[in-house]
């Protein structure tokens, strides 16, 4: 038990076996025993998953979020000393990933004990693992997506888009899906709901101009493209106008850009005061991974008139593309933990096929996308709209079909063009073998995976 | 002897008898190098190991330059030196038959002051004589640098390279990689610098940041411009292919237009979906001219037009389309040779082939190898030591090799035939070759191939018998064949030759194919389906050892842009490479009376160990219902079956 373990924490190690010994007198049973030798011994040798030669993280996580779910949070401690012996933000895959759901877990521990919480931090603080909660803002001051516009965060988006086909793949599935639906249109408006940097768009205006010269035979008649872009930040929203208006200026592209600043929880309301139609425009609806922020449950109400508002406008397309997770609301907290703790460890392990462990980028993404990500949906959602900003949840494709069809909407399955050059994209960037795109003919969605654990689902709705 | 159809060229030579000293045909005329690089000095028994090594026939470095000055040749060929806007002005006009004297009067125009090698011929012998250093020279002849104003005014923005080619003397002799590579580098950059001055791509902006994460705050326009142009290829490759397609050829060859713009990027030249790109525009631009000169769109030439007109065509483009023809044979001779040598498909094949027919004929004392496409020859040295170390003495062994008629030079199965005569006497194998010339396997009767009382009889193909499954006429209109089709209804090609390969009754018919499905008729699907099948080949050329932009890397990526030539540029007869999928195999052969003879543990070992020549971590020998397939990471590209009479 007492073995030194090689982790990157090494001067925690001195005080934290008495620490232990003193506060966890009662002890916590063989199952916490048996899981911790094994995790100390051969964790940094770790292997290709958190399933397999992970030397007992796994086990380590779960134990300790069953004793943050059932308030024990001694028992919880513990655990995360153990944890923070061979997690770290620096080791590899299964260690970065022990370490960002410890992180989450020491948060989640302070807010489903809140009349404890300066209990907890302190004695988090005695074991040394205060860092755990200091690594990051604490969740009250981050709104999810306000989040992304400070600084570094931003440049983690970027880098995320550039480094993992996550999110090109979902644009350029979703660009051609539209392309495809107003093919021989000659005025088109595009909705954007969180348009961000506008990343999306410049392919898009590229590929439009062959593919309209083409289908109409007069070149003199011109296409315009309208987009109208929602944003909490008006000063983004502005840059990325104006980018979008001097890259369609290149093109000599007749291109409008019009803001709508609002969070994307209260998108729906802010739409149906400022959205603005035209006569003769066909219309397109882009929520790329926006719509699961009505999922948790202070929103979930606002999800079906979501649809249904979306719906009324009638686009020609509504491309949707989410995680593919499901985080259901009769699940138990472990039940999450465990379906969140597999999906990102598909995450990571990509990430570690992807980039050098001493890659800036790397850490980058998984300290400011990812972490965020794992503590918004390892925390509980207790339904109050102020404490709970920070709460993530998705739901499976199954379930956003369920969702889509019951507001009216059909699926427009890929087209046969569309799967092949979202196969030769993935090719393009990513070299990894394990990035693969999976075609569900029943569906007709398609899938973002790495190796066989689809992560990204990309679907596209008409009316 | 001229007859195009089929003629059969005999000469049949006990190896005894075969003289021993200076090669009489060899070397003279148009005859290539790397034909003499057959090794005779192995005279003693040698182990197995070091035969398989010495069958290598590694390529001399002294022929690299050669190589290389042909490269450059072909590339030109290809376009890839040209300038868009005099591609984009003839993309349609032009004559692709004479395409070589195009490409010389491009070049002649664009060096009007250096008039020296121009002329392959020319260039041929002189290459062959001057050292390393000189070739400089004459590369720099052959594709010049753009004039000086030309790189001042757009070119050095476009391309690092440039920079350091321009500082570099070029009078100097800067010999080796270093200075062809920045000699490429030159040599390509006035594509896009016209093309920026004449299109609308955004590509005007400054050169990019290599690499790296720009900050945010410089973000705009100048990150994006990298990943765009990789997006936009996909996409310009995809939508061309469609309006190809569509019959809509304008649409399609301003795409094609932009596209080479985008390919000759310099940041794109590093991506290996690039460079298949690259040889997709080019194969697309074929089709397109090709489709022009049938009045618009191919449809019309499948189906509203007499026979006459038909076969018309199709001698046409037999002629002018099919870019084995518009190359010498020298140069397929050099990319063979070239490909065989750096990357593990031929080998492989070769060798899964071998093994497998060394362990069907074990025991017979006379056997009898016909190989349906000899090409030159490269797999059957390996055998022949072989089966010259068989315990108990080696068999008497004949082959048949069987070639396409050699237009532009002599004999060439009479010379390779000769070749394996001599290695088989060194090792005392008593041997027999039989050459037979047919343009087409369908047209190889039974009687040409004289197979005799007593012996065990192998058939083999390798990448060849996909050329069979051409569909013919319906109502045969062959008249140099036409004496047989005894109920006037001619069977398929493919029938034909797996009817005659079942009569000879052979002991193992060894099938090496590529494991794709490229022969849709649905130009489509096949386009899309050859894009994925070449953009993964084309990664694991990566791991062959060779450096990117290599002269090595360029010969394998030109040998494999045939065949994706002719996949996309090609229909109807010319159309030979119609690669199908092991699972349509299995159901052919079964169909025509085959059943599949597994392929041993020892083939799987063999062939991985084949593998380990290879640096490539990617490579992988898998084992599927006992055939072979070689693969790259999780996608097999070649399948090795071997099949007995049912």
């Amino acid at each position: 038990m007492q073995q030194q373990p090689p982790s990157s924490h090494q001067h925690h190690h001195q005080e934290q076996p008495q620490f232990l010994g003193h506060t966890g007198g009662t002890g916590t049973g063989a199952g916490a025993g048996t899981g911790f030798g094994f995790g100390v011994g051969g964790a940094s040798s770790g292997g290709a998953g958190i399933h397999h030669n992970d030397g007992g993280l796994r086990e380590l996580l779960v134990e300790c979020a069953a004793a943050v779910t059932s308030s024990d949070w001694h028992r919880a401690i513990r655990c995360l000393v153990h944890l923070s012996r061979a997690a770290s933000p620096h080791g590899d895959a299964v260690e970065r990933l022990a370490f960002y759901f410890s992180a989450a877990l020491a948060r989640c521990l302070c807010s489903l004990s809140a009349p404890c919480a300066s209990e907890i931090r302190s004695l988090l603080r005695l074991n040394n693992l205060h860092f755990l909660l200091e690594e990051d803002q604490p969740p009250p001051s981050f709104e999810d997506d306000l989040f992304y516009y400070s600084g570094g965060a931003e440049e983690a988006y970027l880098a995320l888009n550039q480094v993992t086909p996550f999110i090109r793949f979902s644009h350029l599935s979703a660009n051609q899906a539209i392309l495809e639906a107003v093919d021989n249109e000659r005025a088109v408006h595009i909705v954007d709901l969180g348009i961000m940097q506008g990343l999306q768009w410049p392919p898009l205006m590229q590929a439009l101009p062959p593919t309209l010269s083409s289908s109409s035979s007069s070149s003199s008649t011109t296409l315009t493209l309208r987009i109208t872009g929602t944003g909490p930040s008006i000063s983004l929203l502005e840059q990325t106008g104006a980018r979008l208006r001097d890259f369609a200026r290149t093109l000599h592209l007749d291109f409008e850009f019009d803001a709508v600043c609002t969070t994307s929880r209260h998108v729906v309301a802010s739409l149906q005061q400022h959205l603005e139609l035209r006569r003769g425009e066909a219309l397109v609806v882009n929520c790329m991974t926006q719509l699961h922020k009505l999922l948790p449950a202070a929103h979930r109400a606002a999800l079906p008139h979501a649809l249904e508002f979306m719906r009324s406008l009638c686009p020609r397309i509504l491309t949707v593309a989410e995680k593919e997770s499901e985080h259901d609301l009769s699940q138990s907290f472990l039940e999450r933990f465990l379906v969140t703790l597999d999906h990102y460890a598909a995450v990571f392990d990509s990430l570690e096929a992807t980039l050098p462990p001493r890659s800036p980028q790397r850490l980058m993404i998984e300290r400011l996308v990812l972490a965020k990500e794992i503590s918004g949906i390892v925390l509980e959602d207790g339904g109050g709209d102020d404490e709970n900003l920070a709460v993530v949840r998705h739901q499976s494709f199954g379930n956003w079909r369920r969702d889509m069809e019951a507001a009216g909407f059909q699926l427009v399955p890929p087209s046969d063009f569309a799967i092949a050059q979202a196969k030769l994209l993935l090719r393009l960037h990513y070299p990894a073998d394990g990035y693969r795109l999976l075609v569900e003919n029943q569906h007709g969605s398609l899938f973002l995976s790495w190796h066989d654990k689809p992560l990204v689902a990309l679907s596209t709705w008409s009316c | 002897m001229e007859d195009m159809d089929m003629l059969e060229a005999v000469y049949e030579r006990k190896s005894r008898m075969i003289p021993v000293g200076p090669q009489p045909s060899v070397g003279g005329g148009d005859f290539q190098q790397p034909m003499m690089q057959w090794k005779e000095e192995e005279e003693s028994a040698m182990g197995m190991d070091e035969l398989l090594a010495h069958a290598g026939y590694n390529v001399r470095a002294s022929d690299l330059t050669h190589v290389a000055q042909r490269i450059e040749e072909l590339d030109s060929l290809l376009g890839a030196a040209a300038p868009a806007d005099i591609l984009a002005q003839d993309t349609v006009h032009y004559n692709p038959s004479d395409l070589v004297s195009w490409i010389e009067g491009m070049l002649d125009e664009l060096v009007p002051q250096q008039p020296t090698a121009t002329s392959s011929s020319d260039m041929e012998s002189v290459v062959t004589t001057i050292t390393h250093q000189q070739q400089q020279h004459l590369d720099f002849g052959g594709i010049p640098p753009p004039p000086p104003h030309q790189q001042q005014g757009y070119g050095a923005a476009f391309n690092p390279n440039v920079l350091y080619a321009d500082q570099m003397d070029l009078s100097k002799n800067e010999v080796g990689v270093v200075a062809s590579h920045s000699q490429i580098a030159a040599s390509t950059t006035p594509r896009p610098a016209s093309g920026s001055s004449s299109s609308t791509s955004p590509h005007g902006i400054p050169p990019h940041a290599a690499g790296g994460m720009t900050s945010a705050a410089a973000m705009p326009t100048i990150q994006e411009s990298d990943e765009l142009s990789g997006v936009r290829l996909v996409h310009l490759l995809l939508a061309c292919a469609n309006a190809v397609q569509r019959g809509d050829l304008a649409a399609a060859g301003d795409m094609v237009a932009q596209l080479r713009i985008l390919v000759a990027h310099p940041s794109s030249s590093s991506s290996a979906m690039a460079r298949v790109a690259t040889q997709f525009v080019e194969a697309l631009s074929r089709r397109i001219q090709n489709s022009c000169y049938n009045g618009g769109g191919d449809r019309q030439y499948h189906h509203h037009q007499s026979q006459q007109q038909q076969q018309r065509q199709q001698q046409f483009k037999e002629e002018s389309s099919d870019p084995g023809n518009t190359n010498n044979g020298a140069m397929d001779e050099i990319l063979h040779f070239h490909f065989y040598e750096t990357c593990p498909y031929l080998k492989f094949a070769h060798f899964t082939a071998n093994q497998a027919i060394l362990e069907a004929l074990e025991g017979h004392k006379s056997v009898h190898v016909v190989d349906l496409d000899l090409q030159y020859g490269l797999q059957w040295p390996a055998l022949i030591q072989a089966l010259a170390l068989r315990p108990g003495g080696p068999p008497t062994l004949r082959l048949t090799g069987i070639g396409p008629p050699q237009p532009h030079r002599h004999d060439l199965l009479h010379e390779i035939g000769l070749k394996l005569a001599q290695l088989a006497d060194s090792v005392n194998v008593d041997f027999a070759f039989h050459g037979v010339v047919a343009a087409r396997l369908n047209d190889v009767q039974p009687w040409m191939l004289t197979v005799r009382r007593g012996e065990a009889v192998a058939v083999n193909s390798v990448f060849q018998m996909h050329k069979a499954l051409v569909e013919e006429p319906s109502d045969g209109g062959n008249p140099a064949a036409g004496g047989n089709g005894g109920g006037g209804r001619r069977s398929s090609p493919i029938d034909e030759v797996l009817r005659l390969v079942r009569n000879l009754k052979p002991k193992i018919v060894t099938l090496v194919e590529q494991d794709a499905d490229h022969n849709s008729p649905v130009f489509m699907e096949r386009f899309m389906a050859a894009l994925h099948y070449y953009s993964t080949m084309f990664d694991s050329l990566e791991a062959c050892n060779l450096a990117p932009g290599s002269v090595e890397q360029m010969v394998a990526e030109t040998y494999l842009g045939q065949e994706i030539g002719n996949i996309v540029a090609c229909e109807g007869a010319a159309r030979t490479e119609r690669h199908e999928t092991l699972t349509q195999w299995r159901i052919r052969m079964a169909r025509s009376g085959f059943q599949p003879l597994y392929l041993g543990s020892n083939a799987f070992k063999q062939a991985n160990m084949l593998l380990t020549l290879f640096s490539g971590d990617g490579y992988r020998v898998e084992e599927k219902d006992g055939c072979l397939t070689l693969g790259w990471h999780s996608r097999p590209l070649v399948a090795a079956s071997a099949w007995e009479c049912c």
